[in-house]
């Protein structure tokens, strides 16, 4: 079965990272747009709708992950978000669930693999949501 | 209170003998524009309310109430809190008083019937001011100690974000992005790799201390199967394990007994003890996971049969930065945090943390925990995180 391609958005601060990411991602064919911050990120999808998959750092200036989530209203989105962590951020994590965050990963934990294999993971639990 | 202008000064006299209330009051009367207001209770129970209300600014204690002594009062009201200065009132034949009193941390003591009201408000003027003094320096080392966990905390942060992106950009060669490598190239950066998960590691455990340090850390309870989370990190950690050539075996503990724990805490403390079990250990030994029931919780015992501890160092194993000295230290490397963040984690949960040798050789750590939840902390309820990456 060959793989869909899925829109994903990365929405990292750290230019290095954001810039990792965008590698690691579109390494497999997925169409991956990136920014720097909530707003960014709010005024990318309102221009080009709803990405499959959102990488949300939390700790950002302008507008943080939570204040993105709180604006972004996931009820009324079909994107899944996956939160980027740390082991010091539960607090935020949980505030990130609460707000429609759908998985977390440990940024220090995650090699290249693992990010791909949630990008696997979520694709499929989309295919199988939508064949329902 | 700032001593210069010494002033409404609220006294509390305690002292079941009537006549001395009033002999007290007159000397307190003839300080020349006295600041003290007096006021006198006389049984050991009238005390201990007043000072659970926290009313006065001084206490000065009689040794003998009724079946009750001075120094019961000082018992009673240290560990409530009261930094206030105490004075024991004490009579001519309480002759090893001064050292029983100065060890209870009594402020200082006067002889009934020898002091005039020269010297009892200089003693109370003095015992203040020392208290003054005492705060202040308690005050700058908080905000000492608090500047020093902000420091390591900033840094760390500082310090993790490139080094996440080295792990990916390295990652991403190692994992074939950009081509095969050659064995010698795999090898190098495969080091590279490496030296770069303990950086993350070592900045990790720094910062997981700074948060529990700076009264930060916040535990998440919630009902927890022991045993599946044991099983779950024993799973984690089975490859590198096999990978030593070492066998773990799981004992559980049946029936299951729920704990309320924080589960995520007790993944990493025993992540990290089964991990130094193994870490600790040569090829061909056996690490034992084992739960056990106890009269009013559960221990967990995790024993390796590895080089174990050297007895002279037991005393700092769950100190900070605490590195022991064994043939394997320098191989393994290590921040000395782990245990005692683990320590500091289980202290929280009320729980206990101890260490034994595990027979000629080798250790077995024990991990106590009582069944009910831990009183000083809120129960928080949050949203399964069952999909998050690790």
């Amino acid at each position: 079965m060959t793989k869909q391609p899925l829109n994903l958005l990365i929405v990292e601060d750290d230019e290095d990272l954001n810039k990792a990411y965008q590698m690691i991602l579109s390494s497999q064919g997925h169409e991956v747009a990136s920014v720097f911050d909530g707003k960014q990120a709010l005024e990318h999808i309102a221009t080009h709708g709803d990405p499959d998959i959102i990488f949300l750092d939390l700790r950002m200036p302008i507008l943080d992950g939570i204040g993105f989530l709180k604006q972004f209203d996931a009820t009324s989105h079909t994107s899944t978000i996956v939160v980027f962590s740390n082991y010091d951020a539960q607090r935020e994590v949980d505030e990130a669930y609460e707000l429609g965050a759908d998985r977390y990963v440990l940024k220090a934990r995650a090699a290249p693999k693992e990010l791909l294999r949630i990008v696997d993971d979520i694709a499929e639990d989309r295919r199988v949501t939508s064949e329902a | 209170m700032g001593l210069d202008s010494l002033q409404d000064v609220r006294v509390l006299l305690i002292d079941d003998d009537e006549d001395d209330y009033l002999l007290t009051k007159k000397i307190i009367n003839r300080v020349e524009n006295s600041p003290f207001t007096l006021e006198w209770v006389d049984s050991f129970e009238a005390a201990k309310e007043e000072i659970d209300a926290d009313r006065h600014d001084v206490y000065l204690v009689d040794y003998r109430l009724g079946e009750h002594t001075g120094l019961d009062i000082l018992k009673y009201a240290r560990p409530h809190g009261r930094q206030q200065p105490f004075i024991l009132l004490t009579g001519v034949g309480d002759s090893d008083l001064e050292w029983q009193s100065l060890r209870m941390a009594a402020s200082d003591y006067l002889v009934k019937g020898s002091f005039d009201s020269t010297l009892l408000s200089r003693t109370i003027y003095y015992a203040l001011q020392r208290k003054y003094i005492e705060r202040q320096r308690i005050e700058h080392l908080i905000e000492l100690s608090r500047s020093k966990d902000e420091f390591i905390s900033i840094s760390s942060h500082q310090l993790r974000t490139p080094a996440t992106a080295v792990k990916q950009y390295l990652g991403m060669v190692l994992e074939g992005f950009v081509g095969e490598l050659n064995p010698e190239q795999q090898a190098l950066l495969m080091r590279a790799y490496q030296s770069n998960e303990r950086q993350l590691r070592i900045v990790s455990d720094l910062l997981k201390v700074a948060q529990v340090d700076s009264g930060k850390m916040k535990l998440h309870l919630q009902s927890t199967d022991i045993n599946e989370l044991l099983k779950e990190v024993i799973a984690d950690q089975a490859e590198t394990i096999r990978a030593r050539h070492q066998t773990i075996e799981f004992t559980p503990l049946l029936p299951i007994q729920p704990l309320h724990i924080d589960r995520d805490a007790f993944h990493m403390v025993f992540e990290n003890l089964i991990d130094n079990a193994s870490k600790y250990s040569s090829s061909d030994t056996r690490i034992n996971v084992q739960v056990t029931r106890l009269k009013a919780g559960i221990c967990i015992t995790i024993s390796d049969e590895g080089v174990g501890i050297d007895p002279n160092e037991q005393h700092r194993l769950f100190e900070k930065f605490a590195r022991i000295n064994n043939p394997l230290s320098t191989k393994v490397g290590g921040t000395g945090l782990g245990l005692y963040w683990a320590k500091r984690i289980i202290d929280m949960h009320k729980g206990r943390i101890d260490y034994k040798p595990n027979g000629p050789q080798g250790s077995q750590f024990f991990v106590t925990l009582p069944c009910k939840p831990p009183r000083t902390v809120k129960r928080i309820t949050k949203a399964a995180k069952d999909k998050g990456v690790q």
